[in-house]
């Protein structure tokens, strides 16, 4: 019988299999602590009263087994009892002080798996006393980490010292980056110049150097990386011109070498060009203005000449665009209507030839205008109708801009056109890491918009890239020490904690919950079931990329949070929960349905907590009918919302009370009602009348009968 | 305008615009671990005001006895804003001044790149690449077995430059366009 099978029986809930195991190897091995700590770890999952004083016990016996310490501080991490946890190692370190290296890379590699920074820091300390100068920089680049965590001034100081002071001499350009982070700006500056005299230095401490040194020093090395170097970097010559400056430089001088060093070499035009207007930037206007219109004069041609200058805040006289249908005066025209001047769908229409010599994969550069101009008129549905008749047309020629398909996706969502909001969203291709920052654009909601099968299996395939995320970050966090890559582990780390702590995670494990729920799906039931329960937030890191429409997704921190704490209590109804859930409620800004809603559990949630209390049924007997819900347009997601909350709120309900069940399978019933599908029918009939009025094209007739057939199966109506 | 600075992991989250495009890979996060890891330095990203604008990753194989030490270029990309400046040779030639010298010191640097991709085959000539051998089917999706059933649509140039620690040149040959090779043949 192998030892896995006792950790099995025990995680599977088969505990008197489990019970059975133990015994049968404490009586064959009674001095294993192994067998001990599995015991602990059986009554840890019974529950039983005594898991505590057993673990303790345990640990007081100073147990060295890397299997015992590694399940001991599990039990304790899982129990809160964090001291404790690291306790199990820290014992080792006094009892055993030369002989418990392995405990103490166990307890370094699980602070990782945890990201628990104070363990790391702790763990490193004691890994760096056995005279490894590789522990030494771990142990220094502990300190700084935990540096990172706290606030008090005192203590940063007093960590940033003793880190300091393990540092041994570094000798590559990573150690010297934890001196860096460690060492005083004078201190770091030496060890760099004593390193830069026999090794290369990397970008990483390129940087560092240049952000600490000035004057003359600033000056030579800015020099000597740019003219001698080849080190064509704009940062570096906006240095280059800050540090001649303070020198005495005449700004004529700086400019004669800029204008020099452009003559002579190849491709330093942009970053010299743009040097130039750095360098009249805080001086002379007049010598400022020419350069700038030198600028846009070589450049206008470039997409990036509008955002290359737009910092300066410069007005410029604007040149007139070529007659010639090109993509040179297409893109001058760009920039130009950037600047200030020209009609977006003029140059749209104008250059729109050009898209019949163009590959499939390069986008029309004029979408760009065209699509700011579409978001920036979407007030009514009449205008988000429009909107997305406008943007399917640029489709025709660009189907691969993922501009277009972003922002199609938030109009179709209007509407909750959700099979047209997916066939955008694989489009794009959304992979990977996008999944947390781009995932939100079609699972915005997703389980009250569309509750069903396939909305299941596409968020349980996003939970899966979280599942596989956090054991790379932790496996590679460890190869990083391993190989000694200080320059990326502190964002890493960064990393680690935006990951683990991401809005889109949280949203989408809830969310594969309540579609769970609301399909009565058994296929994940019971592993949903115990990790919403094990999911505690305090922080969310809010990773969702908005920059690419104005449209901002619906869902907000605050509201995830009372979702989880609504969860909370109908897995585990007890006081503290409820608690929780109307200390969340009281002064936050939902919308008048949601606070409305959200009244509705409260009470609900009441019955449960204090039923001698009448008073909550009557509200509930009061409000739990069709003619209280203050319905948005039928038209709109927010309609389809609403009705699915109220489904989900009667099914819930159905299960508390006889009375209120009654009147919630009547609710429901209701809201299954046909005659309301007809409403949104007419609605949309009504509106494409409107729309034939000013845009009557076989394309715009084509497409509102797409949109029509869209409407229909996301119609609320199929969600029975 | 261009400045450099080194990759880092939370980058990720800022490169939507240039992973978005159609012809730029997305891979696995333990694909960027990799190299951010073993090839610290020779992953890095241009910046233009504190937008990403291009991105560079590759990494250093082969053995120095076997004249086979080089560095392989495995990704290089840029937004569609910042496109037709000339700038991914600057990257290249950044990436360039890095290895050619210590700790790194390689040979040669090289690339793959498919046979129909005109346009990159220029830009890479113009930064003094050329064809080392013609991999066939190396873009297909089985391997193939027969080096001379070449094919437009799938198969890549392998190109190299050479570089100062390459003194004789041996690296690089010329007419390497009628050179074959297997996919599986191209190992270090």
């Amino acid at each position: 019988m192998e030892d896995t099978q006792i950790v099995e029986a025990i995680d599977s809930r088969n505990y008197q299999f489990a019970q059975s195991l133990i015994s049968l190897k404490t009586s064959k091995y009674p001095q294993s602590s192994y067998y001990q700590a599995l015991q602990v770890y059986l009554y840890h999952h019974q529950h039983n009263p005594t898991t505590n004083d057993k673990a303790i016990k345990l640990l007081n016996q100073y147990p060295t087994d890397l299997r015992t310490t590694s399940l001991l501080s599990k039990i304790f991490l899982e129990r809160g009892l964090n001291k404790e946890a690291d306790a199990v190692y820290e014992n080792l370190v006094k009892k055993f002080p030369n002989n418990c290296q392995p405990n103490l890379l166990q307890w370094f590699e699980n602070s990782l798996q945890i990201n628990n920074i104070r363990s790391l820091q702790k763990s490193t300390f004691h890994l760096s006393k056995n005279g490894d100068n590789k522990y030494k920089f771990w142990a220094g680049l502990g300190y700084h980490l935990l540096c990172q965590t706290i606030e008090d001034e005192k203590q940063i100081k007093l960590f940033t010292t003793l880190g300091s002071k393990i540092l041994p001499k570094p000798e590559t350009t990573h150690e010297l980056y934890v001196s860096s982070l460690l060492n005083d700006n004078d201190t770091t500056i030496e060890l760099i110049e004593e390193f830069m005299t026999t090794k290369p230095l990397d970008l990483d401490i390129k940087l560092v150097y240049l952000d600490l040194i000035s004057g003359e020093k600033l000056f030579s090395y800015t020099e000597k990386l740019l003219f001698d170097e080849n080190f064509n970097d704009f940062n570096t010559w906006k240095k280059y011109i800050s540090s001649s400056l303070e020198i005495g430089k005449k700004r004529t001088e700086i400019e004669e070498k800029i204008l020099d060093y452009q003559s002579t070499r190849k491709n330093a035009k942009r970053n010299t060009s743009l040097a130039l207007v750095e360098l009249y930037s805080s001086g002379d206007e007049g010598d400022f203005t020419k350069y700038c219109r030198i600028y846009y004069e070589k450049f206008n041609k470039k997409l990036c000449c509008y955002d290359d200058l737009k910092p300066y805040n410069v007005k410029l006289t604007l040149s007139s665009v070529g007659d010639e249908i090109s993509v040179e005066n297409l893109n001058h025209s760009i920039n130009n209507y950037k600047f200030g001047e020209g009609d977006a769908w003029m140059i749209y229409e104008k250059y729109l030839s050009l898209t019949k010599d163009k590959v499939k994969t390069d986008f029309y550069p004029a979408n760009e205008l065209v699509i700011a101009d579409i978001m920036s008129h979407i007030e009514t549905p009449k205008e988000i109708l429009e909107g997305i008749i406008k943007l399917r047309r640029i489709t025709i020629h660009d189907p691969l801009d993922f501009r277009v398909q972003l922002n199609l996706i938030k109009l179709y969502s209007y509407f909750n056109m959700q099979d047209l909001m997916y066939s955008s969203y694989e489009t794009i291709k959304v992979r990977m890491l996008q999944i947390d920052s781009l995932g939100h654009f079609y699972s915005d909601n997703l389980s009250y918009l569309n509750p069903s099968k396939a909305s299941l299996n596409h968020l349980v395939a996003n939970f899966r890239f979280y599942l596989t995320c956090e054991q790379d970050i932790s496996d590679n966090l460890v190869k990083a020490f391993e190989k000694g890559i200080y320059n990326k582990i502190p964002n890493f780390i960064k990393f680690n904690n935006r990951v683990i702590k991401s809005f889109e995670y949280y949203n989408t494990v809830i969310q594969i919950w309540q579609i769970i729920r609301f399909c009565n799906d058994k296929s994940f039931i019971g592993y949903f079931q115990s990790t919403i329960k094990s999911i505690k937030i305090d922080e969310i890191i809010d990773n969702r990329d908005s920059s690419m429409s104005e449209i901002k997704p619906s869902q907000t921190i605050e509201k995830l949070k009372i979702e989880y704490a609504k969860e909370h209590f109908l897995l585990q109804p007890n006081e503290h929960n409820f608690k929780k859930f109307n200390k969340l409620l009281e002064g936050s800004k939902l919308s008048t349905f949601d606070t409305w809603l959200f009244k509705l559990y409260l009470n609900l949630f009441r019955m449960k907590t204090k039923p001698q209390d009448t008073s909550s049924k009557n509200y509930l007997i009061k409000n739990l009918k069709i003619a209280k819900i203050q319905w948005s347009d039928p038209l709109t997601k927010d309609f389809m919302y609403q009705w699915t909350s109220m489904i989900y709120f009667c099914k819930t309900a159905e299960s508390f009370d006889e009375e209120i069940s009654k009147i919630s399978k009547r609710l429901k019933t209701e809201l299954y009602s046909s005659e309301w599908k007809d409403q949104q029918k007419i609605s949309f009939n009504e509106l494409k009348k409107e729309i034939k009025q000013v845009m009557d094209t076989d394309f715009v007739k084509d497409t509102l009968d797409i949109l029509s057939d869209s409407l229909n199966k996301a119609s609320y109506m199929n969600k029975k | 305008m261009t400045s450099y600075q080194p990759f880092q992991l939370e980058d990720l989250y800022n490169i939507n615009s240039i992973n978005l495009d159609p012809l730029t890979e997305n891979y696995t996060l333990e694909f960027y671990f990799d190299y951010l890891i073993r090839w610290p330095s020779l992953f890095f990203k241009s910046v233009s005001h504190d937008t990403i604008t291009g991105y560079m990753i590759a990494k250093n194989e082969g053995k120095l006895s076997k004249l086979e030490w080089h560095t392989h270029i495995s990704a290089v990309t840029i937004d569609y804003r910042y496109r037709r400046l000339g700038l991914a040779s600057d990257i290249c030639l950044f990436l360039e001044n890095i290895v050619n010298k210590d700790p790194d010191n390689t040979l040669f640097i090289d690339l793959f790149v498919r046979v129909q991709n005109l346009l990159a085959i220029q830009l890479y000539e113009k930064l003094g690449y050329s064809v080392y051998r013609r991999v066939v089917g190396y873009y297909g999706k089985t391997l193939p077995e027969d080096r001379n059933q070449i094919d437009d649509e799938i198969d890549g140039f392998d190109m190299r430059k050479k570089l100062p620690a390459d003194k004789e040149g041996k690296t690089v040959r010329e007419n390497g366009h009628k050179v074959y090779a297997l996919p599986q043949e191209i190992v270090f």
